[in-house]
């Protein structure tokens, strides 16, 4: 903490030469980036009075002397002293930012997005730190953030989980358009390359306003990369993954010039059946054989492409983006109706796709414009998408279909138009921003099977958000209306019999009826960032969110694959209304940090399946599962302490836990996750190996609790403890960076279930050790 | 109101024996599943017999009646299996259910099962329970199997020959044969899938088969306890099955 000599004084040359009583304006910047350092903290003169900065940087002080003493600290900057001799009434102060990592663990105020409100509770991540966790399914990557979770079928297929919400309840904005995938279903996963995301927003719980009134669980909030200078660039990453003998590979080239850019990137995987340390399970009172300790068509490949562009014309910055998505993936034959042995046995070849399977392609288009204007903005996104899905198994049962030989059990084909426009309205320390957003969606159904029936949805919803820039924090506060429209077909499955050695339909089965059901809510949301010192900071928001019931809620009437259940929807049940509060509490120091994040949640109608008394009459159905609405309470908390001992270690250790259960039986809401901790511990080592220095290493532990709070019927799960490893490094070679990195996961092959997983009722255990190679090269 | 405040109560990080709840969510229990005869012809009756209990009160009983065909070594379904579902009101906390069912005069002949799940007024449900059993036809293919002598339980010797004997017979067409020797821990010793379908054959000699040498280096040196399978199915689908016991050393 070396007395600095004044920086200040150079800026003595501006200005006039002014005293005491007028208040002294201060600015305190970032001495490499020139940019501003909010919240710092000031103190000055012999009563050592202390102020703190503003979000801009800013600051007034009173001083009546004209010497004194000056002592600005911010985390990530070196302490900053001197003796001010006071020349004019402008002071700047450059702080020197630390070598320490801290500042990459602290969410700075300019990376959150603009619509963003600063109260809310927000991770930022990147694709270097999701490489570090990669997982076919995007989701899955993600799930080492505390209170992140994915619910997975298998290792290819999974959705995001955000403190145990997910489906509709999880918004993923992808590139500005909203990623419209029937992410009401559990089996349904997230159809996006996880190749592609270069940033990654993650904002948890309420106040997500001004993205979309459904996510009352959170926002995964899929950013472009910022352009690089260079006129060219390229990237390139090659993966192999040994649990399932995956191979990946994807590319990148951005080319721009002075006013445009173009960006395309491809990107393919293939992974085979993978592999469980057991092999036996135990289903229903049968043990059954998991032979060579390989879950039979668990294979898959998916391929994807992105096509960006973009054009900057004076104050407008146009971009278009082009990109399609397609993935194959088997599905466990024991899943679909009750395991058989024969079934299950090996088919000889690990990478073969086989019945039943899943098959998914997305397609978007999407178009953006921004137009800066002085104290304005204006920001439009303009997208058209489709996703179709399909389970191809054979028919359970006879008489659904006319076509022996037909095995599209089920085909869903949603098409998808959104338009965003917000605009932001700058004055002072105020921001205002009005948006309106809209959709128009339509399903067409196909297969032997019924789950949801064909309709058309309207949506739109208008909002304001108002954030303040207080002298520590700032204050937002935000309505929102919403109208959501839905129009269901009637949907008669035919019946068919063999009638003179002909197979013709007999009779039909009505599964869906014609239904109509309009919503108008309103949510609202107040939030409050406060940095109570340069230690402390308070990130508060309490809201009512208002989600209208998806189409399964409202319409399903049939048997979804993989559980046995028929489950069924009801044009009864009503938007689901909530009032949310959470609260996020940091605490930083030079070194490390603690933060703290409780939220609460009262649901008056929480929607949720809830088996019945009652038999299905199908004859693959099990029980029948009812959409029903319980006022429900959704708590918890995630902590996490960072500690970073010298400039080349980190260690870090995170928790999350949820408490979350229905009103009306007081049974715990299901699917949710349990405790569960991650204890991390990152080093550089200045060793000389391979040509290169600067080795990292990563060391990883999970522990996660046995959860038995569940719902009826829902099976407990027993706790389980992984142990991960990871060595990596780059190069920089005159082609470009050259890195490596070699991982183990499940290092003691440890046998468990993951109360999340989609395979779980079968009691099959999740993937063994994988021994995992990224080599990664970028110009 | 008064539900609230216990929960809200309830909201430490670590509450983990609040919130218990009295609500039943126990699963009831299939005590015993079982068919009055394992054997049953096309036209004939099906009478399944189950016991019941829950700790509250029971609600519903589904059968669930469907061919166990694969997996007994063929791919296509043809012929009409017999399918049918049955849910039986329930009540009261024991309840003992006898069903009837009348098995379809044109039901492909085969192996069947009767799988069955009890839920309870609070939707808790059981595990499944099955009970396996056969429907015969007058149309299925006829197994005569006359080596081994499978009435009584033959024994082998060391490098002795099985020649097998008997016959199968179709009034239309025997599409596949299956003739497995195999013992009771899961090693097949001997197997045979004869493909037959569009040859027209409705007459099949099983002297015709290869014979059985019980090496000792294939059966090792001590007493092994072997079942013996002759699968025979005909053009329509329907199975026969012949099965017997048979002694090595």
């Amino acid at each position: 903490m070396a007395l600095k000599r004044l920086l200040v004084a150079l800026l003595s040359l501006w200005g006039s030469v002014s005293f005491a009583q007028n208040p002294l304006l201060g600015l305190v910047l970032n001495e490499k980036t020139k940019e501003p350092v909010p919240f710092a903290l000031i103190e000055f003169g012999h009563a050592h009075q202390r102020i703190i900065a503003d979000t801009a940087g800013r600051f007034e002080l009173n001083v009546h002397e004209t010497e004194f003493h000056l002592h600005i600290q911010a985390i990530g900057y070196q302490h900053f002293h001197a003796e001010v001799e006071l020349q004019s009434d402008t002071l700047v102060a450059y702080l020197i930012p630390d070598n320490y990592l801290i500042q990459e663990v602290t969410v700075s105020v300019e990376r959150k997005s603009a619509a963003t409100s600063q109260s809310s509770t927000t991770v930022l991540t990147d694709r270097s730190e999701l490489a570090q966790n990669w997982s076919p399914s995007l989701a899955q990557t993600l799930s080492f953030i505390p209170g992140v979770n994915s619910i997975n079928t298998g290792v290819g297929i999974g959705k995001p989980v955000i403190r145990g919400l997910s489906g509709s309840r999880i918004q993923v904005n992808d590139n500005g358009i909203k990623q419209e995938g029937q992410q009401w279903g559990a089996d349904h996963g997230l159809d996006i390359d996880p190749f592609s995301v270069e940033e990654i927003e993650i904002i948890k719980g309420a106040n997500a306003l001004a993205y979309g009134s459904d996510a009352t669980g959170g926002i995964l909030n899929l950013r472009p990369a910022t352009l690089p200078d260079e006129k060219f660039s390229s990237s390139a990453n090659t993966l192999y993954q040994s649990v399932n003998n995956a191979f990946g590979a994807s590319a990148s080239s951005t080319i721009k010039n002075e006013s445009t850019w173009l960006t395309l990137r491809l990107s393919g995987q293939s992974f085979g059946d993978y592999k469980v340390p057991a092999d036996t399970f135990i289903y229903n009172s049968f043990i059954l054989p998991i032979e060579n300790e390989q879950l039979v068509n668990t294979a898959g490949h998916q391929y994807s492409g992105q096509l960006t562009t973009g054009l900057s014309a004076g104050k407008h910055d146009f971009s278009a983006r082009m990109s399609y998505f397609e993935q194959k993936v088997g599905i466990f034959p024991g899943a679909v109706g009750i395991p058989r042995a024969y079934q299950i046995a090996d088919d000889g070849d690990r990478r073969n796709i086989a019945l039943p399977f899943q098959h998914n392609k997305h397609v978007r288009f999407s178009g953006h414009h921004h137009y800066h204007g002085e104290n304005f903005q204006w920001i439009t996104d303009l997208g058209f998408q489709n996703n179709d899905r399909e389970e191809q198994s054979f028919p359970d049962a006879h008489g659904i279909t006319p076509d022996e030989d037909n095995t599209q059990a089920l085909a869903l084909d949603l098409s998808t138009a959104s338009l965003n426009s917000r605009t932001y309205f700058y004055s002072g320390s105020n921001k205002l921003q009005v948006g309106i957003q809209g959709e128009f969606q339509r399903n067409e159904i196909g297969g032997f099977e019924f789950l949801i029936p064909e309709y058309r949805r309207t949506l739109g919803g208008l909002y304001f958000l108002n954030e303040k820039s207080t002298k520590r924090g700032s204050i937002n506060f935000g309505v929102r209306t919403d109208v959501v429209h839905y129009n269901a077909e009637p949907f008669f499955q035919p019946i068919y019999d063999i009638v003179n050695d002909e197979i013709v339909p007999v009779d039909s089965r009505q599964r869906s009826y014609a239904a109509a059901q309009y919503n108008f809510g309103l949510s609202a949301a107040f939030g409050w960032m406060h940095h109570w010192s340069d230690q402390w900071v308070s990130r508060m928001n309490i809201a009512r969110t208002f989600r209208a019931p998806n189409i399964a809620e409202l319409a399903a009437n049939g048997v979804h694959h993989g559980t046995f259940r028929h489950e069924v929807g009801s044009w009864e049940n009503t938007p689901e209304v909530g009032y949310q509060l959470d609260v996020e509490i940091t605490h930083s120091r030079r070194n490390w940090q603690f933060q703290v994040s409780p939220f609460f949640n009262y649901f008056t109608n929480f929607i949720f399946l809830r088996p019945s008394a009652q038999f299905s009459p199908l004859p693959e159905a099990g029980q029948l599962y009812i959409y029903e609405q319980a006022p429900a309470i959704h708590s918890g908390t995630e902590a996490q302490v960072t500690w970073l001992p010298n400039a080349t270690e980190k260690v870090s250790v995170g928790l999350d836990y949820i408490y979350a259960f229905n009103l009306d039986e007081n049974l715990p809401l299901p699917f949710m996750p349990p405790l569960s901790g991650l204890i991390s511990w990152e080093k550089e080592w200045h060793l000389h190996f391979l040509g290169t220095e600067d080795w990292k290493t990563d060391f990883g532990y999970r522990y996660t609790a046995p959860q038995n709070n569940v719902d009826r019927n829902e099976l407990t799960t027993p706790g389980y403890s992984l142990l991960h490893l990871a060595v990596g490094n780059e190069w920089n070679l005159n082609s470009g960076t050259l890195g490596l990195r070699l991982e183990a996961r499940n290092v003691l092959n440890n046998t468990y279930l993951n109360h999340l997983s989609r395979y779980r009722f079968l009691n099959l255990p999740e993937p063994g050790r994988n021994i995992a190679a990224q080599l990664y090269w970028r110009l | 109101m008064k539900k609230l405040l216990i929960p809200v109560f309830c909201l430490s990080l670590f509450a983990v024996s609040c919130g218990k709840t009295e609500e039943d969510t126990t699963a009831p229990e299939i005590l015993s599943l079982s068919v009055e005869t394992n054997e049953v012809s096309a036209g004939g009756t099906l009478i399944v017999k189950a016991d019941n209990k829950d700790e509250t009160a029971l609600n519903q009983l589904k059968l669930n009646i469907h061919d166990r065909f694969d997996g007994h070594g063929h791919e296509k379904i043809a012929g009409v299996p017999w399918e049918e579902v049955r849910v039986i009101d329930l009540d009261g906390k024991e309840y003992f259910v006898t069903e009837n069912f009348d098995v379809p005069d044109n039901a492909t002949a085969g192996p069947y099962h009767v799988i069955a799940q009890l839920v309870d007024g609070e939707g808790n449900t059981s595990d499944f329970k099955e009970v396996d059993f056969w429907v015969y036809n007058s149309d299925m293919a006829l197994i005569t199997v006359l080596s081994p002598d499978l009435t009584i339980e033959p024994y082998y010797a060391i490098d002795d020959t099985l020649n097998f004997a008997g016959s199968i017979a179709d009034d239309e067409e025997i599409a596949e044969i299956t003739v497995i020797v195999k013992s009771f821990t899961g090693t097949t010793y001997y197997e045979q899938d004869i493909d037959l379908e569009g040859q027209n054959i409705t007459n099949y000699d099983l002297s015709t088969l290869p014979s059985l040498i019980f090496n000792e280096s294939d059966f090792g040196p001590n007493h092994v306890h072997l079942e013996m399978e002759v699968i025979a199915i005909d053009n329509d689908g329907n199975i026969n099955e012949v099965k017997g016991n048979l002694h090595y050393n």
